[in-house]
């Protein structure tokens, strides 16, 4: 491509085009250590990656952590993974939209905030990141709607709340709902990242999200790396079932299944591990189960961990990983089983089924929504286990079109960029 | 050639004060005016009370018909309606109004005409007119459900009123007027006592939407035509300020439309919990919208128990009072319409015939209106579920989805064929009702 530039342009001009793009990942307030982890996995993707014009990225990303503590811990992660990565102090600020036009003069005229009352924007007590060429969030639809100062892509991990509507909230009326629709309000209008195929159908008819407007990209935890080996054996009789601490973790289901398989006589010991800033009691499952179910989940042994690293861990003494989660479009449990070489006991849905095949997990899958079938899976990995077997540690997926997919992401964004 | 046209009159007690509503049987009256009109063989006047003349003019004058020779309205001025009324007060009013009595001597005295369709059985002024009459009698629905209308029942209550009202009038007429055989034998026959040769059954023509949307061809939803629909429903969400719908992709998505009011009837619980089952359970990505308001709190429906209690509020939509043209919109867009109601006075049900004449098959739910439909049109069974079986409508929705174009094939074929019988024969039919007892006038 010729760097020419046209008459009355000058070459700062025409070169201002091919600098790196300096893209801002910005992060819901109080992010758990997944949502760390997911940051840093996309900084890592987007570092790797080049635009169409060969360009690659600056990397910035916005963390907004009142606990100074935590602030500091979640920069390190990110900076440990991709070193050169600047973190800023984020605070999610409501402007009321009567005064937005006003107060940034550079809104496209094409933006449609016509209904909505206030839109977030991310304080970082400076330039507010629109020093950035574009931004991606992770903030799902939990600060609303966000202004897009810059060409702007929203992450969808999935739409577990389609199906979990208690996810959002319990009661119709809750406030959580409006904010989830001014959240779809913005997203409408600029581009929507989902590494999950099935989560398309929910982005376009839930969400409203046009097909046109939505990327797939690449399983952002395929670049996750190999867990540190942990001392001490293995027990292949071991049973982690591991908790998010969401309704996603479909405890009813779970206990119901848990129940029988013990009554059966099941001898696998199950249990159960949650992060360490969820306490048990405040699962929001428990309060709605059977007081039966809820004596269950309180009798199961329970231990807590904090992030990655730990949980790898303890991963590493089990044979096996129970999950009960049938909904969102981000594997985590069947990359923990991979890594850690655990043997998966999972729900059978598409997401799960396609991620046990490509990722080559060994796993036994049970059918929605039945307990028996959960209960039968658990006495069929027990007959079948092999307690010689050990399952190998695995490391990070790599393809040759990972890097190629995270670019099809960056000339997205020039695309937006440009009024695109 | 110039056919010599039959003064009909309609009568419809409005009481003062009430307003002219263009739905229910105020369209069918637009309707017959307009049949009457192609074939220019029928006046109707039209009798209000003193003031909504204006009101209903203004209204008729958007039909497809002209004033003063297809329709005309009548009132009486202060000075007739002041006389009428003193001659009424003067005569044994049983159960009418004083005002609906003077205005039937007005029509009496005042609109010659040859006869009379009623427009309910319950307007006892009607009992005060003096030529042939034919009573519209569309259905006695409350009494096949009456826990759904659990008002009303005391001995003097609104219901045995109507009925003994109904009965007075339909038995002072000289013929009674059905949608159907399975109300002139259920609802006519047995609870108001209607003998047989005095009913007229004179069926619905089947609504045809088509003319709403001038960019639809041959009846057929194609990817430019539902885009073109997607886009009247999107401007409707933004005129309306139904934020969710604002810029919502209604033509990337599948969709099924129930359209009809929530009435105890209508069952519109079972397509909203089929729908979330098919979402949540079977993964289907789908959504529902409704025409009807949502009546939370109320206990004579479960529709907002079942979007209420499962949070199922994002995928189960209202879009209500829709104008003509998005109302058609709506079906075009729409992937498939359910209308899971247990009855209709009606042969069928309308949203059948509104669906398919825009392009979109429709699923509905058995019963005396469906089976009658059946009986003539058997090739619709396939899409017809029972209303309490909602595994199987679930199932039905599968494959209907599945073989959409299958579906609106066979049914095409069957409306091309129930269209034959036009407004214009439903006209003819109420006026050979209403002109029923000239020849006992003339002994």
């Amino acid at each position: 491509m010729s760097l020419e530039a046209p008459d009355g342009a000058t070459d700062t001009m025409v070169g201002e085009d091919h600098r790196p793009m300096k893209v801002a990942i910005l992060l819901p307030t109080s992010p758990d250590w997944r949502m760390l982890r997911k940051a840093a996995e996309l900084a890592a993707a987007l570092r790797d990656a080049r635009d169409n014009e060969g360009c690659g990225v600056e990397l910035t990303v916005g963390l907004p952590e009142p606990d100074d503590r935590a602030w500091r811990a979640g920069e390190k992660l990110i900076q440990e993974r991709v070193p050169g990565t600047v973190v800023r102090h984020v605070d999610w600020t409501e402007v009321p939209v009567a005064n937005v036009r006003r107060m940034f003069a550079d809104l496209p005229a094409t933006l449609e905030l016509v209904g909505l009352k206030s839109v977030s924007v991310p304080r970082d007590w400076g330039w507010n990141f629109q020093d950035c060429d574009a931004w991606i969030s992770l903030a799902g639809t939990s600060e609303g709607a966000i202004l897009p100062l810059r060409p702007t892509a929203h992450y969808c991990g999935g739409m577990p709340e389609r199906y979990l509507p208690e996810i959002v909230a319990r009661k119709m009326d809750d406030p959580a709902w409006e904010r989830q629709v001014r959240a779809f309000r913005t997203w409408r209008q600029g581009v929507v990242v989902t590494s999950d195929p099935d989560t398309i159908p929910d982005l376009v008819s839930y969400a409203g999200v046009r097909r046109e407007r939505i990327e797939v990209v690449p399983d952002l935890l395929d670049g996750l790396a190999a867990p540190q080996p942990a001392p001490g054996q293995r027990d292949p009789h071991l049973v982690y079932w591991v908790l998010r601490g969401t309704a996603q973790d479909e405890l009813a289901n779970v206990l119901a299944g848990l129940s029988v398989y013990h009554r059966d006589g099941g001898t696998l010991e199950v249990v159960v591990l949650a992060d360490r800033h969820r306490t048990y009691a405040n699962h929001p499952s428990y309060d709605g189960l059977p007081h039966d179910y809820q004596e269950l989940y309180l009798a199961l042994p329970k231990v807590t961990y904090h992030g990655q690293a730990e949980l790898d861990r303890l991963l590493q003494g089990a044979g096996i990983l129970l999950t009960g989660e049938s909904t969102g479009g981000e594997p985590d449990h069947v990359h923990a089983a991979r890594r850690c070489g655990l043997h998966l006991v999972a729900p059978a849905f598409g997401l799960t089924e396609r991620e046990v095949a490509r990722q080559r997990v060994a796993a036994t899958l049970y059918a929605r929504e039945d307990p028996l079938a959960l209960a039968d899976a658990l006495h069929q990995v027990e007959q079948a286990m092999d307690p010689a077997a050990n399952l190998p540690l695995s490391g990070p997926i790599v393809t040759p079109a990972r890097p190629i997919a995270f670019g099809f992401l960056l000339d997205r964004l020039r695309e937006l960029q440009h009024g695109g | 050639m110039a056919v010599e046209r039959t003064e009909v009159g309609i009568w419809w007690e409005l009481p003062p004060g009430a307003r002219w509503a263009n739905e229910g049987v105020s369209r069918v009256v637009g309707f017959l005016i307009e049949g009457a009109a192609v074939r220019q063989n029928h006046r109707f006047h039209l009798v209000v009370q003193r003031g909504l003349a204006a009101e209903v003019r203004e209204d008729l004058r958007s039909l497809a018909a002209t004033e003063g020779v297809d329709w005309q309205v009548h009132e009486p001025d202060r000075a007739q309606e002041q006389r009428f009324l003193r001659e009424a007060r003067s005569k044994p009013l049983r159960d009418a109004a004083p005002e609906t009595a003077a205005l039937a001597l007005f029509a009496n005295a005042t609109v010659d005409v040859d006869g009379w369709v009623v427009t309910f059985p319950h307007f006892t002024g009607a009992n005060f007119l003096a030529a042939s009459k034919g009573v519209l009698m569309p259905d006695a629905i409350p009494y096949d459900f009456p826990l759904g209308w659990e008002d009303g029942w005391g001995k003097n209550g609104y219901w045995p009123t109507w009925r003994r009202q109904a009965r007075a009038v339909c038995a002072s007429a000289d013929a009674v007027i059905n949608f159907s055989d399975h109300v002139a034998i259920r609802h006519s026959m047995r609870l108001l006592d209607i003998p047989r040769d005095k009913i007229h059954v004179v069926p619905l023509a089947p609504p045809d939407l088509v003319g709403a949307l001038p960019f639809v061809r041959n009846r057929t939803q194609t990817p430019e035509s539902r885009a073109l629909a997607a886009a009247i429903l999107r401007d409707h969400a933004a005129a309306r300020g139904l934020d969710y719908l604002r810029n919502f992709p209604f033509d990337q998505c599948d969709f099924v439309v129930g359209a009809t009011q929530d009435r105890p009837t209508k069952n519109l619980g079972l397509s909203a919990e089929a729908v979330e089952r098919i979402v949540r359970r079977d993964r289907r990505s789908l959504k529902l919208f409704l025409t009807a308001q949502m009546h939370f709190g109320a206990k004579w429906t479960r529709l907002p128990h079942i979007v209420d209690g499962r949070l199922f509020h994002r995928d189960v939509q209202s879009l209500h009072n829709l104008p003509r043209t998005v109302h058609a919109a709506l079906f075009h867009a729409a992937s498939l319409t359910i209308h899971a109601s247990f009855y209709e006075g009606i042969i069928g049900c309308l949203p059948l015939f509104e669906s398919v004449s825009v392009g979109t098959p429709c699923l509905f739910a058995r019963g005396p209106h469906a089976e009658e439909l059946l009986q003539a049109e058997p090739g619709f069974r396939p899409y017809t579920f029972d209303p309490y079986d909602r595994q199987g409508l679930i199932k039905l929705i599968h494959h209907t989805l599945d073989h959409r174009a299958e579906a609106i094939a066979v049914q095409q074929e069957i409306c091309e064929r129930l269209r034959r019988w036009t407004w214009s024969d439903v006209a003819d039919g109420y006026v050979a009702a209403a002109m029923a007892g000239r020849q006992r006038l003339a002994a």
